[in-house]
């Protein structure tokens, strides 16, 4: 299979305290990796130095045989890789139709786009609709996202990631703050548009019984290093990685 | 209330204050000829203005220095090179402030928030010095009596021809108007409102947020400079003043008077401050008390401004039903 995502040696250092140590992760194309692990183990540092967010102290980043290590993210973002938030970002004073519609507009490459009003933009408008839908938020298009749900506001972040038709996505905890009841729904949407769009994803989550049923792969980090790597079924037969995760032995 | 409907009363409203802008010299005032183009010289300044506070989320405490570069262009062009065609001249204000709006601008908007701010204001206050200290050439704090331009061959000023200026005015106003709109419901407006609301995500979804906080900054300087170029000829008079920060906290006194969030508010708080300010000032030397609390009140009460309140009692009627 081939390599979509490769870091080398990655390490960040927050003063003395490491947080993420000697990290060495191959995604490949097509497959959806879950990234577990108790609080403070790294997991959202790796994402955000993946996305650019915060430069690595060491080590390198690949994506698609590129090195994209201390790239800008907008720029990261412009060669495929899209990330959602673990608090859900979106733009507050925008309708639920503009947050999608501008994040489309900026991957079509249409945002220096100074006069033509942003309605009559006919492409953006269905492929905004689209996405709506599909995360069933198309009810509420017309909304400010101030006024959304919390669960909503999750979705529309997500959505907005989808929309940059990304190659990889990195999801942080998409569903946290969602009810239980809602959470094997949206994950399962989550699941349906990854797979039919063939899109590689590394997911961070922490509902084991969510992470065992999505995922094909299973990476578990502890204090900054990745202590087991497998099959979700050899990840559960794994005491080791019970201990960490429950906090036990 | 239907968005169909809504859109037609909108429009009705435009119409309407458009009739009233067409007919102010229909009264026959010099005096409400003179103020009611200053007030649209405003509205320019804080349409300019709002591209940074109300759409990209940036807090300048600095843009009399575009006005100014605008207004001492103007004076320096007629009076001291007696150089008149009025539209050169304007072109050339226009220019001369979009390109220290383009230096001042990348300088400032690598920074955030308090940052940002307090840059714009020392750069403002950095002209401010300068006019004194470059008096050969300024004025000093004298400033620049400024000639009556040439338009079409015709001496062109407020005071040779208070109605034509009015007009003249009431043209670019329009113009800025409609490019104003134009731009905040573009692709490129609501990059500028999806940083202004998340830097982190506008980042995220490919928007290079440093680099469009820069273009809004050049937008909002051409604006202010056209504003001051226009107010030049009108005023009759340049001094340092125009530097100075209070001069820029007038600005922003008359955009969160009318309501930064929404189009029409700064536009429609320049009119107001413009005239109220010069009622107040003729009935009381206490005018800054009256202003500054009005300040207060508007900060206190109505923190959507004027206009925002209204567009947000309607909007709340409208969701109820």
């Amino acid at each position: 299979m081939r390599e979509v995502l490769v870091t080398k040696g990655l390490t960040k250092f927050f003063e003395d305290f490491k947080a993420v140590d000697n990290v060495n992760l191959i995604l490949y194309e097509g497959t959806i990796t879950s990234l577990v692990g108790p609080n403070g183990a790294g997991k959202t540092t790796l994402l955000n130095m993946i996305s650019g967010v915060i430069k690595p102290t060491k080590g390198k980043i690949y994506f698609m045989g590129k090195d994209i290590t201390g790239l800008p993210p907008y720029k990261i973002v412009k060669m495929g890789i899209a990330r959602g938030f673990q608090l859900p970002s979106v733009c507050n004073y925008l309708t639920t139709l503009d947050n999608v519609r501008i994040a489309i507009l900026s991957h079509m490459g249409k945002v220096r786009n100074l006069f033509s009003p942003v309605d009559k933009d006919e492409e953006a408008y269905n492929k905004a609709i689209e996405i709506l839908k599909t995360f069933g938020l198309y009810e509420k298009r017309d909304l400010l996202a101030q006024d959304l749900s919390h669960g909503d506001r999750k979705l529309l972040d997500v959505a907005m990631a989808f929309a940059l038709e990304p190659k990889l996505i990195l999801l942080d905890e998409p569903t946290s703050g969602v009810s239980t009841s809602e959470k094997g729904k949206i994950m399962s949407t989550i699941e349906r548009v990854i797979r039919e769009r063939g899109i590689t994803a590394l997911i961070v989550e922490h509902d084991m019984d969510i992470v065992f049923s999505y995922s094909d792969r299973i990476v578990v980090m502890h204090e900054g290093k990745i202590i087991a790597d497998g099959k979700p079924s050899e990840i559960k037969s794994d005491k080791r990685v019970e201990s960490v995760l429950l906090g036990v032995g | 209330m239907g968005l169909r409907e809504n859109l037609v009363s909108y429009k009705m409203l435009l119409i309407v204050g458009l009739i009233i802008l067409l007919a102010i010299p229909l009264l026959g005032s010099t005096y409400i000829d003179f103020l009611l183009s200053m007030a649209l010289i405003y509205a320019i300044w804080a349409l300019g203005y709002n591209f940074l506070l109300g759409y990209t989320g940036l807090l300048s405490f600095g843009h009399g220095a575009y006005f100014g570069l605008g207004a001492y262009t103007v004076a320096m062009l007629v009076t001291k090179y007696s150089f008149r065609p009025f539209l050169p001249v304007l072109a050339t204000a226009v220019l001369v402030s979009t390109f220290f709006g383009a230096i001042i601008g990348y300088l400032c908007a690598r920074h955030v928030a308090k940052y940002f701010a307090l840059l714009t204001l020392a750069f403002s206050q950095l002209f401010y010095a300068l006019t004194f200290k470059l008096y050969h050439w300024t004025g000093g704090s004298d400033g620049i009596g400024v000639k009556p331009p040439d338009l079409f061959g015709i001496k062109f000023s407020a005071i040779e021809n208070p109605v034509g200026y009015y007009y003249f005015t009431l043209i670019f106003f329009l113009l800025s108007v409609y490019t104003g709109w134009k731009i905040v419901n573009s692709p490129f407006g609501k990059a500028l409102q999806a940083i202004r609301d998340n830097p982190l995500k506008a980042e995220a979804i490919g928007i290079p947020v440093k680099r469009y906080k820069w273009y809004a900054f050049i937008i909002s300087a051409m604006y202010s400079g056209l504003a001051g170029a226009l107010y030049a000829p009108l005023f009759g008079h340049v001094v340092p003043d125009l530097f100075h920060f209070s001069f820029s906290g007038e600005v922003l006194f008359a955009t969160l008077l009318g309501g930064h969030r929404i189009f029409f508010g700064p536009i429609i708080g320049a009119i107001i401050f413009t005239i109220a300010r010069s009622y107040i000032t003729a009935a009381t030397i206490y005018w800054p008390l009256v202003l500054g609390s009005l300040l207060v009140v508007t900060a206190l009460f109505f923190p959507h401004g004027i206009i925002g309140t209204i567009y947000v009692m309607l909007r709340r009627r409208g969701l109820q039903r």
